[in-house]
């Protein structure tokens, strides 16, 4: 079941330096129970993705220039200001990279939570406060307790993203977006969270994780979205993705990750840099960068070929298997 | 891979304790420590690459910036070419900066925004009065070796991606044909598909120049792609190093093992996780005997009492009670 609809989004931002496509053209599902992760490279426009989702994207320089985000049917990108807040936090909410600075630096932990409980659901202070605090011993803080008085400063990044978690699912949303959820905490710490992550999808919270590590993808995801630029090009199931991709960047991407054993030898890396959002090549935005580009790659923007059971892929080299 | 037993050790380091005081109150008396490097021994070898790998506040930095003189120990030796550094006069210790250099992890802060990559990676060269040819000559002969264009030496560095300003480092690092780098996350601030891009011309560098570095990085997996051995560190010591493959592979220690489980491996199905509790303890109040015993699945009585001893098999080196 869908339940979430990006069709066509497109997000421009206007700066000194000129205007620039943050995301062009983006269309996507998330169904219900799912975990979709959506992979790329800074400046993909992975985030800004996320962000038009809550219509979190910063004005006035940012604008969603055309586009639909169907949540549950509905066009989020219809909703007043205040039809939207009563969605944010409570249908679908969000997880940051930086806890640190995401959560405020002046209100005690339990403060936070409770403004957010009260805001969306008819509870006294007393009944509130339970809840935040049961909800800080689910994502396993110690002395939940005596966190709740504890400003954020006072806690380790890891205990900050617990927090974090426990914010973003005590209201029981629909859909949870994890932006970087992990980037900023070390790998044993990191699976702690990941454990956390699992836990939440046995209550049936659908999630859109964002990351720039493959790693992370392999573990959590079912399906995954890759974005080059602005733009995806490629999408289909974690095997798809991971044992037959078909699009030279998701290739390259893979093949340049060093593995972990003990043969040094060199690795195999994709030549040349991201372009500059200001400065994207015609046709494929790839194409400097790839190994099998050809003419028509200048040219043309790659359309999306379908290769059956939601796999799809921009790509002029990429053939239907008939 | 020739030489990794203890042949011919550019860097040498022993019982080097390096301990930030901790001041409290009007006169700033000192209250206590905070431990941040506490290293038994530690070798390099010529052309060698050592990984240090360990998450955020093991020490690793701190390690790092001690070796290359911007942290004084409290005790300890460091053997560079067989001399204490510590030992050596001001004079002494200018001669050694051009066999030694340092790459940091953020590029950009790292270069000085109002100069241009000219400048940047001539500095020292011209302070030693090593410029062959004409400065511009020798800029652009650097930017050869790491794969930039011969115009990029007008450039200021807030005109480069971040992969391209790590290049600036690098040239800069290699300007005075050093035999030792410490190269601390060098590629953790990159984008995966740079990444590699800048271990390749770390790895090609190492073998034109027979250069020895110590790598440090919190990514076991980019630790294992560049590095000859590795020494795993926790709360400022090292429990385990031995050669890449051993480390890897038939890792000895709980938390080696524990930090290896939980590196998410593309298209490999891990059997069982090992998904450690809590959290590291603060180096200001390390724990009695061994430092891992608080969150240590193998955890036993003796942990908890007595700090472990290293034990050895050839050049694999431990430090824990199950061995």
């Amino acid at each position: 079941m869908k339940l979430l609809e990006v069709k066509n989004i497109t997000v421009k931002f206007e700066t000194d330096e000129g205007v620039f496509k943050a995301v062009d053209d983006v269309s996507f599902n998330v169904n219900k129970n799912e975990i979709v992760g959506l992979v790329g490279e800074s400046g993909c426009g992975k985030s800004v993705t996320a962000l038009s989702i809550l219509r979190l994207i910063p004005l006035p320089s940012g604008r969603i220039e055309k586009g639909e985000i169907l949540f549950n049917g509905k066009d989020l990108l219809k909703f007043d200001a205040e039809k939207m807040r009563k969605i944010r936090g409570k249908k679908i909410s969000m997880i940051f990279q930086e806890p640190a600075s995401a959560l405020s630096p002046l209100h005690r932990i339990g403060q936070q939570m409770v403004e957010t409980i009260l805001l969306h659901k008819s509870k006294t202070n007393k009944e509130a406060w339970n809840i935040a605090e049961n909800w800080l011993k689910r994502v396993g803080i110690p002395d939940a307790g005596e966190r709740m008085f504890a400003y954020p400063y006072q806690l380790s990044g890891g205990m900050q993203q617990r927090v974090m978690i426990a914010m973003a699912l005590m209201l029981e949303p629909d859909f949870v977006i994890a932006d970087e959820p992990t980037t900023a905490l070390d790998v044993t710490i990191q699976a702690q969270v990941f454990e956390l992550i699992r836990e939440m999808r046995k209550s049936h919270t659908a999630i859109l994780l964002i990351t720039h590590d493959m790693g992370v993808i392999w573990e959590m995801c079912d399906r995954v979205i890759v974005m080059y630029a602005s733009r995806i090009v490629e999408e289909g199931s974690k095997s798809d993705i991971f044992s037959k991709p078909v699009h030279p960047y998701t290739i390259g991407l893979l093949k340049s990750i060093p593995k972990l054993s003990g043969n040094a030898g060199r690795l195999k890396a994709i030549p040349g840099y991201v372009p500059s959002p200001y400065n994207y090549p015609s046709g494929c935005y790839f194409r400097d960068r790839c190994p099998d580009a050809f003419d028509k790659c200048k040219n043309e923007k790659p359309e999306f070929v379908d290769l059956g059971q939601g796999h799809r892929a921009a790509c002029f080299r990429v053939r239907k298997n008939e | 891979m020739s030489n990794q037993i203890k042949k011919y050790p550019i860097i040498e380091v022993n019982n080097l304790k390096t301990w930030f005081p901790i001041k409290r109150g009007v006169l700033s008396r000192t209250v206590g420590y905070i431990r941040a490097v506490d290293i038994a021994g530690l070798y390099i070898n010529r052309g060698e690459t050592l990984g240090l790998v360990g998450e955020s506040g093991c020490g690793k930095t701190t390690f790092g910036r001690t070796l290359s003189g911007l942290e004084k120990p409290r005790t300890g030796e460091m053997f560079f070419y067989g001399k204490n550094i510590l030992d050596l006069s001001r004079r002494e210790l200018r001669e050694l900066r051009k066999k030694m250099q340092i790459i940091f992890q953020d590029p950009l802060s790292s270069l000085n925004p109002r100069m241009n990559v000219l400048d940047i990676v001539t500095e020292g060269l011209a302070e030693f009065g090593k410029i062959e040819g004409t400065r511009e000559d020798h800029a652009k002969r650097l930017m050869n070796e790491v794969g930039l264009d011969n115009d990029a030496i007008y450039r200021y560095p807030h005109e480069f991606s971040g992969g391209q300003r790590q290049r600036i480092n690098i040239a800069r690092a290699i300007a005075l044909r050093p035999d030792f780098i410490i190269c601390d996350e060098p590629v953790s601030a990159l984008d995966v598909s740079v990444q590699a891009q800048v271990i390749n011309l770390l790895m090609d560098l190492r073998d034109t120049y027979n250069l020895s570095y110590l790598f440090i990085s919190h990514d076991l997996s980019v630790v294992s792609a560049i590095s000859n051995r590795v020494a795993v560190m926790y709360l400022g010591r090292i429990v385990e190093s031995g050669l890449t493959g051993d480390v890897i592979n038939n890792s000895k220690h709980p938390y080696t093992k524990a930090l290896i489980n939980a590196v998410p491996e593309p298209g490999h199905y891990q059997k069982e996780r090992i998904v450690l509790k809590g959290e590291m303890p603060s180096p200001s109040a390390p724990p009695s005997g061994c430092m891992f015993h608080t969150r240590c699945p193998e955890v036993m009585e003796i942990c908890r009492k007595q700090e472990p001893k290293e034990t050895m098999s050839g050049i694999h080196q431990v430090w824990c009670h199950l061995y």
